[in-house]
C-alpha cells in the first residue's frame, strides 16, 4: 500500500494506473475526495519533487495523476503493475486482531504480539494505532431515515397505478383528475409517514450517547483517556461497576468477574483469571478474557486490548443483524397479495373496456379516459388510510399498556403468532438476585417481614445470619454518571446485603463494630467464602457458601445433619440458589483459615425472581393456541427450573445437541421442545429461522445484544423491559417499555382485532369497488357512455372508502378474541364464504347502479350509487356481541361509543355527498345538474337498499338446499 | 376589482399549511436534498474519473505510437 506523507499526517493512497512508457502514474488518494484546499496542498508538495513534471489533483474522483521526467528518483522503485484492490484486512485490521485466539495464550505472548507490555504503550505508538485501527466506535444499527420511510410509504402497486392514472390523467389535460389523485396518493403517504416518523423519534430518544473516560496504563503511568481513544495494546485498567470498553486479554487480576448477560445470556456473573484457557472454550467460558459491553462485577483488573470497534464481539454480533433481512410482516405480505390481484384485474378490466372501446370504433382519448376511470375505481384507495387507521389505534391501545410500535404492521402480525421464544435472563425473569427464603434452627423466617436487632448481633441468631451475608460479602457503593451510587458485586452477595438492609441493618455500623481482617475467597476446591472479623468480644470467623461443604465445617451430630441436608434437598427442588451460613469465636488470634467447630447458623434461598405477569402470559398465551420456547445461554438445570415455575411443557435442548442433529430430527425435537439451554446469538437466530420454516409465526422477546439478530429475523420482534439493550430496542418491532410481560398478550389480542377490523372494511372496499368496476365495464361492453366519470369515481371512492371504511375498522374488538387459536399464517384476506358474500353484494350494488343509469342517467347513478354503499356499511358491522363485552359496564360503554362513532361518521359521508350534489361550487365541480327530486328520491332508496341486502340469503344455502327448508342465515356480517 | 374567496382560501391554506408543517417538512426536506448532493457528487466523480481514464489512454497510445520506451501498462479495474 502506498502512503503519502503530508504535514505529518499520513494519507493512504492506491496505484490505480501505472504506464512506464507514457511516464503517468495515476493514485487514488480517498481522502482527496471532496477535498479542493487538499489538493492544491498536494499539488504544492509533491510537484516540488525531484523529477516531478506535473501534479493534478482532482477532488471530484479523488484521484491525481503525478507525470515524471525519466529517471525519477521518487518513482523509480514504484512497481509497475498497480496495487491490487485492499482486502477486508486492510481495510479492517482490528478483524483480523480479534479472530486470533487470545484466550488461549499466555500473558507474556499476547503481549508480545501486541507488540506492548505491562507499561503500556506510548503516546506517540497510540496515536499511530489510532491512526490505523480507528476510533472504537461499534456502528451503531441506524433508525429507518425519513426518506426511506416516505418510500416506503408510495412503493406498492396501488399506489404505483393511482400515479399512472394521474400521469394518464395530466396527459389527457385532466388537470382536475390528475390532482385529486395526486392528494390523494399525498395524502396516504403523509399519514404512514407522520406515524411511523412519530415513532422513530421515540425510540431515537431512548439511545444513550455513551462517550465516558477509561483509565490504561500510557507510557509507565495511568492516564484517563476517552474510551473512543482505546487501541489495540492498550493497558486497561478496570474495576468493579465498570463497563468494559473493548474486548481485552486479562494480564492481571484481583477477585475479578464480569456480568456477560448481555453478551452471552448467563445469568450468573463469570470470575476471571489471568490463566489461559481451552482454544477452542466458547465465549461463555473465555476466563481469561473480558469483552465489551460487559459490566465488572467484582475485583479489579488489567487487561491489554485485543479488539476494538468492529472487530469485538459485540460488533459480530450487531453485523449478524444487519447482515439478516427482517421479514415482511403478514399483513403486508397478503394486502401485497392482494394489492398485486387486483391490479391485476384492474388491467384486464381495462384491457377488456380498451378492447370493447376499440370494436366500437371510439376515439383513442375516449378509450384512454375510460382506462383511467377503470384503474381509479379498481384501486380502492382508502385501503391504505383504512389499514393504516387500524394499525395506529392498535399502536394507541398498546402505548397505554407500555408497548411502543416501531414498524406498524407488527401491531397486525402479533394476531397470527403461534409461537413466542423468549429469553430467560432479563426477560421472563428480572436479573436481579432476591433473597426469597431464610431457613434458622428455630424455623423458617420471611425475609421481607424480618426485623433484625443492631444491639445484639452476636445474640439473635436471626440478625446474625442477615449481619454474617453483609459482612461476607465484597460488595461496594460506586458511583455512577449522571445517576445515583449504586451497589457494585455478585448478584448473590448484592441480594444479601439488600435483605439485611431492609431488616434494619446498617453495612458502615457492621464494618465499624466487626471491622474485616482477612477474606478468604472460592476457590476451585473450596464453595465457600470464610472471613475474619475483629468484634466486641473478641475474633470471629463468618462463613457462606456450598451447603455440603459448610456442613462439613460445623459441629453437627449425624441426625441432624441429614435433617438439614434434606432441608436444602427440599429448597433447591423450588429452583432456590442455597447458601449455608456458619460461625464460630476464634481462640487463636485468626491467623489460620479454621476447618471445624463451627456453628450452624442456617440456610438462604435466593432466586432470580420472574417478571411480573411472566407465568399469567406464558398460560394465557398457551389458551391462546400460541407455544412458548424458552431460549438460553444458561445451564440447563436453571432454565428447567424457570420453565417448571411458568408451566412450560416439553423438553431441553442444548446448543451442542443442535449441532449433532440432522435438520429433519430437529425440526421434529423443535416441535416439542420448550426449553433451549446454552445457546449463542446464531443458535437462537437459527431456531427462530427453523420454526418460521416449520410454518410457524415467531414472535421473538428479548433484551440483550445477544437476542438483538433473533428479534430482526423473527416476524415479532419485542425487546422487554426498561432495561433493553439499545441494540435489541433499534431492530425490535416492538419494545415494551414497562416491566409487565401481561402486555405481550394484550399486544396480541390487539392484532387479532386489527385482522378483524381490516377483514371487515376489505370486505366493504372490495364489494363497492366491484360494484364500480362491473358498473364501467358493463357499461363499455354494451356500447353505453360510462356512467360515472374518473371524478366521480374519486369522489365516490374517497367518500366510501375513507369514512365508512374507517368507522368499520375502529370498531371494538371481541372480548375473546383470545379464546380462539391463531388465524393460520397462509389464510387469505377474504377468502371462501366471505368472498362468494362479497362478490354478491357487489352484484346487487352494481345492479342497482345500472338501474339508476337507465332510469336517470349519470346524475342518478351518481346520486344513487354511493347512498347504498353508504348503507352497505351498516350491513359489514360485527355482530353485536363482539362490540364489547355483553353484560359490563366497561363493555357497555365500549359499544355505545362505537356506536356514536359509527353513526357519526356514515353520517358525516352522507352529509359530505349531499353537500357535493346540492352546493352550486361543488357540482360545478363535479359537472351535475341542479338536484332533482327523482335524484333526491334515489338517494334515499339507495340508502335502504342495504336493509334489503341484510335480508338476503347466502348464495351458499341458495344453491344447496334450494327453495324449501331453508336455515336461519347469520347476519352478513361476521368475518372468516 | 372583485374578490375571489376560492383563491384566497387556497392562498391562505397553503400559507398556514407551510407554517404547520414547516417543522416537520423541514428535516425531510434535509435528507431529500442531501441524498440529491450525493446524487449530483457522485455522477461528477463518475464524469471525472471516465474523462481521466480517457486521457490516459491517448497519453498512452501517443506514447507508444511515438516509440517512447517502456512496456504497456496494466489497468486495474
Amino acid at each position: 500500500m502506498t502512503v503519502l506523507l503530508i504535514d505529518s499526517l499520513v494519507h493512504p493512497a492506491r496505484v490505480s494506473r501505472h504506464a512506464t512508457a507514457s511516464r503517468r502514474l495515476r493514485l487514488e488518494v480517498p481522502s482527496l475526495r471532496g477535498d479542493p484546499w487538499f489538493a492544491r496542498r498536494l499539488e504544492r508538495r509533491v510537484g516540488a519533487l525531484p523529477g516531478i513534471v506535473e501534479v493534478r489533483a482532482d477532488p471530484r474522483s479523488g484521484r491525481m495523476l503525478l507525470r515524471y521526467d525519466e529517471g525519477a528518483p521518487l518513482l523509480a522503485g514504484l512497481r509497475e503493475e498497480p496495487e491490487p484492490p485492499p482486502t477486508r484486512d486492510d481495510l479492517r485490521p482490528t478483524e483480523a486482531q480479534g479472530r486470533r485466539a487470545w484466550h488461549s495464550m499466555s500473558t507474556d505472548d499476547a503481549l508480545a504480539a501486541l507488540g506492548t507490555s505491562r507499561e503500556g504503550l506510548s503516546g506517540r505508538d497510540a496515536q499511530s494505532r489510532l491512526r490505523r485501527f480507528g476510533l472504537n466506535a461499534a456502528e451503531s444499527a441506524e433508525l429507518r431515515s425519513r426518506l426511506s420511510i416516505l418510500g416506503e410509504q408510495v412503493a406498492n402497486v396501488p399506489m404505483a397505478l393511482l400515479l399512472g392514472s394521474a400521469g394518464l390523467s395530466a396527459l389527457l389535460k385532466e388537470a382536475l383528475e390528475a390532482t385529486a389523485i395526486l392528494a390523494v396518493v399525498g395524502l396516504n403517504a403523509a399519514i404512514g409517514y407522520r406515524i411511523e416518523r412519530k415513532n422513530e423519534d421515540i425510540l431515537s430518544s431512548w439511545r444513550e450517547l455513551e462517550a465516558g473516560k477509561v483509565d490504561v496504563v500510557r507510557d509507565g503511568s495511568l492516564v484517563s483517556i476517552a474510551a473512543l481513544e482505546l487501541v489495540p495494546g492498550d493497558v486497561l485498567v478496570c474495576g468493579a461497576g465498570d463497563t468494559v470498553p473493548a474486548d481485552a486479554r486479562v494480564i492481571e487480576s484481583r477477585r475479578l468477574s464480569c456480568d456477560e448477560s448481555a453478551l452471552t445470556g448467563e445469568s450468573e456473573a463469570r470470575p476471571k483469571a489471568d490463566a489461559p484457557v481451552d482454544p477452542d472454550a466458547p465465549l461463555a467460558e473465555r476466563g481469561s478474557m473480558v469483552f465489551a459491553g460487559t459490566t465488572v462485577v467484582t475485583g479489579r483488573a488489567r487487561a491489554v486490548v485485543v479488539a476494538t470497534g468492529t472487530a469485538t464481539q459485540v460488533a459480530r454480533v450487531r453485523a449478524l443483524v444487519e447482515e439478516e433481512e427482517a421479514p415482511r410482516p403478514p399483513l403486508t405480505r397478503r394486502l401485497e397479495s392482494l394489492a398485486n390481484r387486483l391490479s391485476v384485474a384492474s388491467m384486464g378490466a381495462s384491457a377488456l373496456s380498451a378492447a370493447a372501446g376499440i370494436v366500437r370504433g371510439h376515439g383513442a382519448v375516449r378509450v384512454v379516459r375510460d382506462a383511467v376511470a377503470l384503474g381509479v375505481a379498481a384501486i380502492p384507495e382508502g385501503l391504505p388510510l383504512v389499514a393504516t387507521a387500524a394499525l395506529v389505534r392498535s399502536m394507541q391501545r398498546l402505548q397505554e399498556h407500555g408497548m411502543i410500535v416501531r414498524r406498524l404492521a407488527a401491531a397486525e402480525a402479533l394476531g397470527t403468532v403461534t409461537v413466542i421464544c423468549a429469553d430467560k435472563t432479563g426477560t421472563l425473569t428480572r436479573n436481579e438476585m432476591r433473597l426469597e427464603r431464610l431457613e434458622v434452627p428455630g424455623g423458617s423466617v420471611d425475609p421481607r417481614t424480618v426485623r433484625a436487632d443492631p444491639d445484639r448481633v452476636l445474640e439473635d441468631p436471626t440478625t446474625l445470619l442477615l449481619a454474617a451475608g453483609v459482612l461476607n460479602s465484597e460488595v461496594e457503593l460506586v458511583p455512577r454518571r449522571g445517576r445515583a451510587p449504586g451497589l457494585a458485586g455478585s448478584s448473590t452477595e448484592r441480594a444479601l446485603v439488600e435483605a439485611g438492609r431492609r431488616a434494619g441493618l446498617d453495612p458502615e455500623r457492621l464494618f465499624r463494630e466487626f471491622p474485616r481482617l482477612r477474606l478468604w475467597e472460592r476457590r476451585e476446591d473450596v464453595l465457600y467464602v470464610m472471613s475474619h472479623h475483629e468484634g466486641p468480644t473478641g475474633r470471629l470467623a463468618l462463613v457462606k457458601g456450598a451447603p455440603g461443604q459448610v456442613l462439613d465445617l460445623c459441629d453437627i451430630d449425624p441426625q441432624e445433619r441429614a435433617r438439614l441436608e434434606a432441608q436444602n434437598s427440599a429448597l433447591a427442588g423450588e429452583g432456590l440458589r442455597v447458601l449455608a451460613f456458619a460461625w464460630k469465636r476464634l481462640d487463636d488470634g485468626g491467623g489460620t483459615e479454621p476447618t471445624d467447630g463451627f456453628g450452624f447458623l442456617g440456610f438462604a434461598g435466593l432466586r432470580d425472581p420472574l417478571r411480573e405477569g411472566a407465568a399469567e402470559t406464558i398460560a394465557d398465551a398457551r389458551d391462546a393456541g400460541i407455544r412458548t420456547v424458552i431460549l438460553t445461554g444458561d445451564q440447563p438445570r436453571t432454565a428447567e427450573a424457570i420453565a417448571r415455575e411458568l408451566g412450560v411443557g416439553g423438553g431441553t435442548l442444548l446448543a451442542k445437541d443442535m449441532e449433532e442433529l440432522d435438520p429433519a430430527e430437529l425440526q421434529r425435537r423443535l416441535d416439542r421442545t420448550a426449553v433451549l439451554a446454552r445457546v449463542t446469538p446464531e443458535d437462537k437466530l437459527e431456531v427462530v429461522r427453523l420454526l418460521q420454516r416449520r410454518g410457524q409465526i415467531v414472535a421473538m422477546a428479548g433484551d440483550g445484544i445477544n437476542d438483538a439478530p433473533a428479534l430482526k429475523v423473527a416476524d415479532v420482534g419485542i425487546a422487554v423491559g426498561a432495561n433493553a439493550t439499545d441494540l435489541a430496542r433499534q431492530v425490535s418491532d416492538l419494545v415494551m417499555s414497562g416491566e409487565d410481560l401481561r402486555s405481550i398478550l394484550v399486544a396480541v389480542g390487539e392484532g387479532r382485532i386489527v385482522q378483524d377490523d381490516i377483514r371487515r372494511s376489505l370486505r366493504f372496499l372490495g364489494a363497492t369497488n366491484l360494484s364500480e368496476m362491473a358498473l364501467v365495464v358493463g357499461a363499455s361492453i354494451a356500447g353505453a357512455p360510462s356512467p360515472l366519470s374518473a371524478l366521480h369515481l374519486l369522489w365516490i371512492n374517497l367518500l366510501t372508502d375513507t369514512l365508512p371504511a374507517l368507522a368499520l375498522a375502529l370498531e371494538p374488538g371481541d372480548p375473546e378474541v383470545l379464546d380462539r387459536k391463531p388465524a393460520r399464517p397462509d389464510e387469505p384476506l377474504v377468502g371462501g364464504p366471505e368472498l362468494r358474500r362479497l362478490l354478491r353484494d357487489g352484484g346487487i350494488l352494481a345492479a342497482a347502479g345500472a338501474a339508476a343509469m337507465i332510469v336517470g342517467g349519470r346524475p342518478l347513478v351518481f346520486a344513487a350509487l354511493p347512498a347504498a354503499q353508504l348503507g352497505y356499511a351498516v350491513a359489514c358491522r360485527a355482530p353485536r356481541h363482539e362490540r364489547g363485552a355483553r353484560s359490563s359496564a366497561e363493555g357497555l360503554e365500549a359499544r355505545a361509543e362505537a356506536d356514536l362513532r359509527f353513526a357519526g361518521m356514515v353520517g358525516g359521508a352522507i352529509g359530505l355527498h349531499l353537500v357535493a350534489m346540492t352546493v352550486p361550487v361543488a357540482r360545478r365541480f363535479l359537472g351535475l345538474p341542479r338536484p332533482s327530486p327523482l335524484m333526491l328520491g334515489s338517494f334515499a332508496a339507495g340508502s335502504l337498499l342495504p336493509w334489503i341486502l341484510r335480508g338476503a340469503p347466502s348464495v351458499e344455502v341458495i344453491v344447496r338446499h334450494g327453495t324449501a327448508g331453508r336455515r336461519s342465515l347469520p347476519a352478513p356480517s361476521s368475518p372468516a | 376589482m372583485k374578490f375571489h374567496w376560492q383563491s384566497f382560501l387556497l392562498g391562505y391554506g397553503a400559507g398556514a399549511g407551510t407554517v404547520m408543517f414547516a417543522k416537520h417538512l423541514r428535516p425531510l426536506l434535509l435528507e431529500v436534498a442531501t441524498a440529491g448532493y450525493r446524487f449530483v457528487d457522485a455522477l461528477a466523480a463518475r464524469a471525472a474519473m471516465k474523462q481521466e481514464d480517457l486521457e490516459d489512454l491517448f497519453a498512452e497510445a501517443r506514447a507508444k505510437a511515438r516509440g517512447h520506451r517502456g512496456t504497456a501498462s496494466t489497468q486495474t479495474h
